[in-house]
C-alpha cells in the first residue's frame, strides 16, 4: 500500500495542479490502490481525457494516454480490446465524462468490459477557467451562469446505475481511507466498475461562491456528504445537494472477452 | 499569510496535547509542497503548521513544528495532493530521483 | 485454374484487411460503407480477431487508435458524415503517430445528401479534415484487384511510417459487384512495424530527421506515455517552441521525404496521347472505357490514374503529361482539379466536374473530349 512511488512518474513532476487540488489527493489513492493490489506498471494503462483530470495520466509511470476530450473511455476501450488481460484505468472530469463524453460514458457501462473508471468530480469546468457542469449545483455562480445556475445535475451514481454498470461507488476527497477501500473494491470487481469521487476546485468553484480557499470548501464538501446507510431513510428533497457516499453497485455480469470467446469466436470458427 | 492561515495554525496548535509514546518521522518535500494548508488542518495532534517563503508558489509552505507529537496517523500523507510529504520516510524503500 | 470470384469493392475491403494482418475493426453503421462493417463481424473472430461495433463513428476511431496502440493491426470504415465525426481523433493518430487505417467509402455530400449514391466529394476534408498541420497518405483504388492491393498497401503505409492512412472508395466502387482474381497469399508484401531494440531514456519520438518513429506499443516494457498536446522526445506534454518546431517538421518531413515511395499511380495509353485525361477511383474506369471508344474513331487520348491521392502525385503527373492538355473528370464540382492546374500551371486544363448521385459516364468524357477537340 506505502510503496506508491514506483507508480509515480518522477521525471514530470511536480504535478501541475492549483495548490490544494484534490486531483492529486485522488491521484495517490489510486497509486496506493496499484501498489496494494501488487499491479505490474507495465500491466497498466491509465488513459485520461481533456481538463484539470485529463493531465493526470502524464504523471503514472505505467502505459499512458491523453486522448480528446471525453473520448478516454472509446481509447481505452480499444486498449483493452487488444489486450484483455491488462488493467486499463480511466480519469475523467465531471464535464469530460457527463457531458461531452456522457454517450461514451453510457456505452461503456452498458458493455460492461473490465475497466474502472474514476469520474474526478469537482463540479466545474477547471481547466478552462470556471464554466458550469453538468453537476454544477444549481444555484452556483459560474463564469457561464453569472446569475446562477438555473439547470437541474446529473446523479452520477445513479446514471453508472441505469446504463448498467457492475460496480458503482462514490466517495470524496475529505475521506481518504474510505476511498482506498471502494477503489481496491472497483479495482478487483470483474466488470467495468464507476468510483465518482467528489473533488475541491476552491479556485473556479469555491472561489466565486464564498469557499475561495481548500478547507472551507472541502468543509462545504464534507457537510453535503452523508453516508449511505443513513441516506436511505431520507426524501429526495432532503438529499437533493447531498453526496451520498458508499458503494451502490456491486453485481455480477458476464466477462466481455469470455462471452466474445464462448458465443462469438467459437461459433465463427465452427466449433 | 491571510487570516485563514493564522486560523487553520491556531486550531492545530490547540490540538497539541503531548508527545507521542513512539513519534514516527514526517518530511516535506519543499520542492513540491505549494502550501495549500491541507495537512496542516488535517494533522490530529497539530504536529505542522504554515509558514511563509518566497520559495512556494503563493509564498506559503508546511513546516514540521512539533515533530515529537507525530502519532503516524499518515492523514498527512493521504490527504496531501503534492506527493509533498511523506510519514516513516526511513523505514519505507522510497527512492526520490 | 484461375480462381475467379465475384466480390464487391466493400467485400475485397474485408479480405485485403484480413489478409493485412488486420486483428481489430472498430465500426458503426453508415451508407454506403456497412458491408465493410458487416464482413469483419464475420470474418475477424476466425482469425482470433474481434469486431466492436462503437456507439458513434468518433468511439470507433477511438477505440481503434487505442487497440493499434495496443499492438494490433486496426481499421474502421466509414462514409462522409462519419468521416466528419472522425476528425478529431484521426488528429490524435497524427500527432502520436498511431498506425490506423480509415476507409471512407464517398457519398453525395454535403450532410446527409445523397446517401446512396456515389461521390468524390471528401477528398479535400481527406486532406485537411483534422485541425492543424499534419501529414496525411491517403489512397484511392479503382478496379476490383486494386481494391485489394491497396487496402493491404494501406496497412503496410500505416505500419512503415506510423501514420494514419485514409482509404478513399465511393460508393460506386464500394457497390460494385464484378469477376475478380485476387493475388495469392505471399504474392504481396505484408509490412510489420518496427521496433527499437532497446528504448534510451524512453525517447520513443527522438530520430533522425524526416524517419517514422520506433515506439514501443503498450505493454511491452516501457512506461511510455502518448499524448494529444504536442509532446517531447519523451512524449511528455511540451509546447516550448524549439521543441514545438522539432516535433512538427519530423511529422511532415516523414511523408514528405518519402513521397517518391509512397505514391502509386498507374498510366492507360500516355504514350502517344494527344491530351491526357486525369481521373482517380470509379471515374478512371469510366475515363478509360471513354478512351477505347475514343481510340477506335482515332482519337488518341491517355489517363493518368493516381491511387496516391496525398500526397499528390506533382512530379509524377509533370513527367507523365508533360505539355500536353488535361482533363480532369472528378464526381464533385471541383477539388482536386486545383492541385491539378498548380501542378501543371503552364498546360492547358479541361474539367468535367459533376455530382448529381449519377456517375459521369463514358459518353460524357466522349463528348467532352470532341467539345475540346472542335474547340
Amino acid at each position: 500500500m506505502l510503496d506508491y512511488e514506483k507508480y509515480l512518474r518522477y521525471r514530470t513532476f511536480p504535478v501541475p495542479w492549483c495548490p490544494g487540488c484534490g486531483i492529486g489527493m485522488i491521484f495517490k489513492a489510486v497509486a496506493m490502490t496499484f501498489s496494494k493490489l501488487e499491479w505490474e506498471p507495465n500491466d497498466i494503462a491509465v488513459v485520461s481525457g481533456i481538463g484539470c483530470s485529463g493531465r493526470l495520466s502524464t504523471y503514472f509511470n505505467t502505459n499512458s494516454l491523453h486522448t480528446t476530450h471525453g473520448r478516454a473511455l472509446t481509447f481505452a476501450t480499444g486498449v483493452k480490446l487488444s489486450n484483455p488481460d491488462k488493467h486499463v484505468v480511466v480519469f475523467s472530469g465531471d464535464g469530460d465524462a457527463l457531458a461531452i463524453g456522457g454517450n461514451h460514458f453510457i456505452h461503456a457501462c452498458r458493455r460492461n468490459l473490465n475497466m474502472k473508471m474514476v469520474v474526478i468530480n469537482n463540479n466545474i469546468y477547471g481547466m478552462t477557467g470556471g464554466q458550469v457542469s453538468p453537476t454544477t449545483p444549481t444555484g452556483f455562480i459560474s463564469t457561464t451562469t453569472p446569475y446562477g445556475n438555473t439547470e437541474p445535475h446529473f446523479n452520477t451514481v445513479e446514471l453508472a446505475k441505469a446504463a448498467g454498470a457492475t460496480y458503482v461507488a462514490r466517495e470524496t476527497v475529505n475521506r481518504p481511507r474510505q476511498l482506498l477501500k471502494v477503489l481496491e473494491k472497483a479495482f478487483k470487481h470483474t466488470g467495468f466498475a464507476v468510483v465518482e469521487v467528489i473533488s475541491n476546485c476552491h479556485i473556479n468553484l469555491g472561489r466565486r461562491n464564498k469557499l475561495k480557499h481548500p478547507i472551507p470548501m472541502l468543509d462545504w464538501i464534507n457537510q453535503q456528504t452523508i453516508p449511505i446507510a443513513k441516506a436511505k431513510d431520507m426524501s429526495e428533497d432532503e438529499l437533493e445537494l447531498k453526496y451520498v457516499v458508499g458503494e451502490f453497485v456491486h453485481r455480477h455480469r458476464p466477462d466481455y472477452f469470455e462471452v466474445y470467446e464462448n458465443k462469438v469466436v467459437k461459433k465463427a470458427k465452427g466449433e | 499569510m491571510d487570516i485563514i492561515e493564522q486560523r487553520i495554525n491556531e486550531e492545530a496548535r490547540k490540538r497539541r496535547k503531548k508527545p507521542a509514546a513512539k513519534p514516527h518521522s514526517v518530511i516535506i518535500k519543499e520542492q513540491y509542497c505549494k502550501g495549500c494548508s491541507i495537512c496542516v488542518n488535517v494533522c490530529p495532534t497539530g504536529v505542522l503548521i504554515i509558514e511563509e517563503t518566497p520559495k512556494s508558489i503563493f509564498g506559503l509552505i508546511a513546516k514540521i513544528d512539533k515533530p515529537d507529537y507525530c502519532i503516524g496517523c499518515m492523514l498527512c500523507e493521504l490527504h496531501c495532493p503534492d506527493f509533498a510529504i511523506i510519514v516513516d520516510y526511513e523505514k519505507r524503500k522510497v527512492d526520490d530521483e | 485454374m484461375s480462381e475467379v470470384k465475384i466480390r464487391s469493392g466493400n467485400e475485397l475491403v474485408v479480405e485485403g484487411a484480413i489478409a493485412a494482418g488486420c486483428k481489430i475493426f472498430g465500426g458503426y453503421p453508415i451508407t454506403p460503407s456497412s458491408e465493410i462493417a458487416e464482413g469483419m463481424a464475420r470474418e475477424l473472430p476466425k482469425v482470433d480477431g474481434l469486431f466492436i461495433q462503437m456507439e458513434d463513428e468518433l468511439a470507433a476511431m477511438g477505440a481503434v487508435i487505442g487497440a493499434s496502440l495496443g499492438g494490433k493491426k486496426v481499421l474502421t470504415a466509414t462514409s462522409g458524415p462519419g468521416f466528419s465525426l472522425k476528425q478529431e481523433n484521426l488528429g490524435v493518430a497524427m500527432i502520436a503517430e498511431v498506425p490506423v487505417v480509415i476507409v471512407n467509402v464517398m457519398r453525395g455530400g454535403p450532410s446527409t445528401g445523397l446517401p446512396t449514391r456515389g461521390a468524390q466529394g471528401d477528398v479535400m476534408q481527406a486532406r485537411w479534415g483534422t485541425h492543424g498541420d499534419h501529414p496525411v497518405i491517403a489512397l484511392a483504388p479503382a478496379f476490383p484487384e486494386e481494391v485489394f492491393t491497396t487496402t493491404i498497401e494501406a496497412f503496410n503505409l500505416a505500419e512503415k511510417y506510423m501514420t494514419p492512412v485514409i482509404l478513399l472508395l465511393d460508393e460506386i466502387v464500394g457497390h460494385s459487384h464484378e469477376p475478380v482474381e485476387l493475388p495469392k497469399e505471399g504474392e504481396y508484401e505484408i509490412i510489420n512495424r518496427k521496433y527499437p531494440d532497446k528504448v534510451e531514456d524512453l525517447a520513443i519520438y527522438k530520430r533522425e530527421m524526416g524517419e517514422p518513429p520506433l515506439r514501443p506499443d503498450f505493454f511491452m516494457g516501457y512506461p511510455i506515455h502518448v499524448e494529444s498536446l504536442e509532446h517531447s522526445d519523451q512524449g511528455y506534454p511540451n509546447t516550448v517552441p524549439e521543441n514545438v518546431e522539432v516535433q512538427q517538421k519530423r511529422r511532415l518531413l516523414k511523408i514528405e521525404n518519402h513521397k517518391n515511395e509512397i505514391i502509386k499511380y498507374k498510366t492507360h495509353f500516355t504514350d502517344d496521347a494527344e491530351l491526357v485525361i486525369f481521373a482517380f477511383g470509379s471515374m478512371a474506369r469510366s475515363a478509360l472505357e471513354a478512351i477505347k471508344l475514343l481510340r477506335e474513331e482515332g482519337i488518341k487520348v491517355g489517363l493518368f490514374q493516381p491511387i496516391t491521392i496525398w500526397p499528390f502525385p506533382e512530379e509524377q503527373l509533370k513527367d507523365v503529361v508533360k505539355d500536353r492538355d488535361t482533363l480532369v473528370v472528378e464526381l464533385n464540382w471541383g477539388q482536386l482539379i486545383y492541385e491539378v492546374e498548380r501542378v501543371l500551371k503552364d498546360n492547358k486544363v479541361h474539367s468535367l466536374l459533376k455530382m448529381t448521385g449519377m456517375a459521369i459516364t463514358p459518353n460524357e468524357i466522349i463528348d467532352k473530349i470532341k467539345e475540346i477537340k472542335n474547340a
